[in-house]
């Protein structure tokens, strides 16, 4: 039987942030009560969008987004919907204190692309749609954290959102998961990024820069299980000469850290990807740029997050 | 707005049209900023400009105007920690960068490209609201490019959290500031920042483009009249009327520009000296027009 690209989310979610270790240290102050978070599925008017709407209710995905969320204490409730955006759109714009939305057009594109594309593994189709959807909730949270705490956010909010998504799910997501979610999350963006049409002006950056974003922080997090997702999207994007030279590069990152340098002398960095910023950034700034987040998680928000309900492997990534 | 933001943003971006102006002794030690010094290099032969006499005519230019005094005393005040330099040099490349330690390079190739830019792209003055001048685009852009590089360097000395992009939080940070100015200087920053970016041509057009850490050219360009519309809907009523931002972007405005203002409010306004911010505040002739 098939399963549903977004079917697994929900086991998933259930395990990311819900715990029951002892706390670590006390508090010097102490935390808002949780505040559950409330939701709706709207029912479609189209048909088409049923399905959908058929596996969102019966998996009940936002009750596992709410201990998922478990540890997080905000001010105000996290109001979540599902709904038919309609006219052509995927999805809305955030707005303060408005219901975060998730639009079935956009999980509809997702298996779209995802059925379009040429990705024939089984395991990767399950790893794109389900951590597609997985990021595109804590997108929406990471929206709403930034409004409800009133965070300093320099940069674009829906980049800040995507980089706090992506840092909450490589670092607080579950142990077996989190990896190939984050991975799948990057090759439906390359799929994605193909497919569309790019209009810079707009509020949300193009796919295909998200993708570049995404890469850049699973190059820093050092998951061996995006090293094996890399040669998925390569393919998609890339001209096959190109793909062969970037797969021996993100083999080099495997490589014990002294043995990388004399190991990258043997790529041609003149031409296709290396001739590009590519090498530059991931190379160079990606780290960099890994490390804003987590300095900025750890000075703004990890004084939001009762410890006292996080795994042991969530805590020890923080 | 914060009116202390607004006060210390003004001077900060009087200072940045640092083009000309009175000598640096003529402006009091309330400025003294030692905690910032300064060095022109000595222009040499660049791979970005093989011309050297462009180069040495605009060493001589931006020192001749104390380009680097000025902006050191713009900058007052800010409670640095520890030094930030501010120098210029040939580079090879055009452009101004911050090093992450603790330095601002304003390049002398950048000089001769501001320009150029400003006498192909500007008009001899404005006559309708969204007309770009050459002023605009050379006192503007220049300005512009000091406080984005001035943004990169407070995100990283003051350890500044950053949950978005840096490059495009330092374009906030220029914009932010220059948003704070009389409307006219303001006006001025905003179209000299936003245009020199307008290089559609330079936006990504193959998969391997998009890697940049910066945003497009476009990308940039509407960011930053984004944030003036959100600042103030009726002065930059150019800015929906001629497109620049799409339609539906515009409603999101006003939210952009808010969200800078508290970013601002919460992780730089404690850090400037508000004694000091009121003196540079107080002193309104930094700006002049004189342009060779």
């Amino acid at each position: 039987m098939r399963r549903s690209p977004c079917g697994s989310i929900f086991l998933a979610f259930a395990t990311l942030f819900a715990g029951t270790l002892p706390s670590l240290a006390q508090r010097s102050r102490p935390l808002p009560p949780r505040v559950e978070i409330e939701y709706v599925y709207e029912k479609p008017s189209d048909r088409w969008l049923m399905p959908i709407y058929d596996r969102l209710t019966d998996k009940d995905v936002f009750a596992q987004l709410d201990k998922y969320l478990s540890p997080l204490r905000l001010p105000r409730k996290i109001s979540l919907r599902t709904k038919q955006c309609g006219e052509g759109r995927i999805k809305q714009n955030y707005k303060s204190g408005a219901d975060l939305v998730l639009c079935y057009e956009y999980m509809a594109r997702v298996e779209n692309l995802i059925r379009e594309s040429k990705i024939t593994s089984p395991i990767l189709r399950e790893a794109m749609g389900t951590g597609t959807v997985a990021h595109a909730l804590l997108r929406l949270v990471a929206l709403d954290i930034f409004d409800q705490l009133q965070l300093p956010v320099w940069g674009r909010a829906e980049d800040a959102a995507d980089r706090l998504a992506s840092f909450l799910m490589l670092r607080l997501g579950p142990p077996d998961k989190a990896e190939e979610w984050y991975g799948g999350a990057g090759v439906y963006f390359a799929v994605s990024g193909k497919a569309e049409r790019v209009n810079f002006t707009e509020l949300t950056s193009p796919d295909f820069q998200r993708f570049f974003n995404h890469l850049c922080f699973a190059k820093s997090a050092g998951d061996d299980k995006y090293f094996e997702l890399a040669s998925a999207w390569t393919p998609v994007v890339m001209k096959p000469e190109e793909t062969v030279e970037l797969r021996k590069f993100f083999d080099i990152g495997k490589l014990p850290s002294e043995q990388q340098g004399p190991a990258l002398k043997s790529l041609n960095l003149d031409q296709g990807v290396f001739a590009s910023f590519f090498f530059k950034r991931i190379a160079g700034y990606c780290s960099k740029e890994y490390g804003e987040v987590e300095r900025a998680f750890r000075q703004e928000l990890l004084p939001y997050i009762d410890r006292s309900v996080l795994t042991a492997a969530q805590r020890s990534k923080l | 707005m914060n009116l202390i933001a607004r006060t210390f943003a003004f001077a900060f971006c009087v200072v940045i049209a640092m083009t000309v102006g009175k000598p640096a002794a003529a402006q009091g030690v309330a400025f003294q900023n030692p905690n910032v010094p300064f060095e022109y290099r000595k222009a040499t032969v660049s791979k970005a400009e093989p011309d050297l006499k462009k180069l040495e005519d605009a060493q001589a230019w931006l020192e001749e105007r104390q380009f680097l005094q000025r902006f050191a005393q713009f900058i007052s005040p800010v409670k640095f920690d520890k030094p930030l330099l501010l120098k210029t040099q040939t580079c090879d490349v055009v452009n101004a960068y911050y090093d992450y330690k603790s330095t601002i390079t304003f390049c002398y190739e950048i000089l001769p490209f501001f320009q150029s830019a400003a006498v192909k792209y500007g008009k001899p003055a404005a006559t309708a609201p969204g007309d770009i001048t050459t002023e605009d685009i050379l006192i503007g852009g220049m300005g512009f490019t000091m406080l984005h590089e001035l943004g990169h360097a407070v995100f990283d000395l003051f350890n500044v959290p950053l949950f978005g992009r840096n490059e495009d939080g330092a374009d906030q940070v220029a914009a932010y500031v220059a948003l704070q100015l009389s409307p006219e200087l303001a006006l001025k920053m905003v179209k000299g920042g936003a245009v020199f970016l307008r290089r559609a041509q330079e936006d990504p057009k193959a998969f391997v483009d998009y890697v940049d850490n910066h945003g497009s050219s476009s990308q940039r360009f509407a960011n930053i009249f984004c944030m003036a519309y959100g600042f103030d809907k009726a002065g930059y009523a150019f800015v929906a009327e001629q497109g620049l931002v799409p339609p539906e972007r515009l409603g999101n405005c006003a939210a952009e520009y808010k969200q800078a203002e508290n970013a601002f409010a919460k992780t730089l306004l404690p850090r400037l000296d508000k004694t000091k911010m009121a003196a540079v505040r107080a002193k309104t002739n930094w700006f002049s027009r004189d342009f060779k």
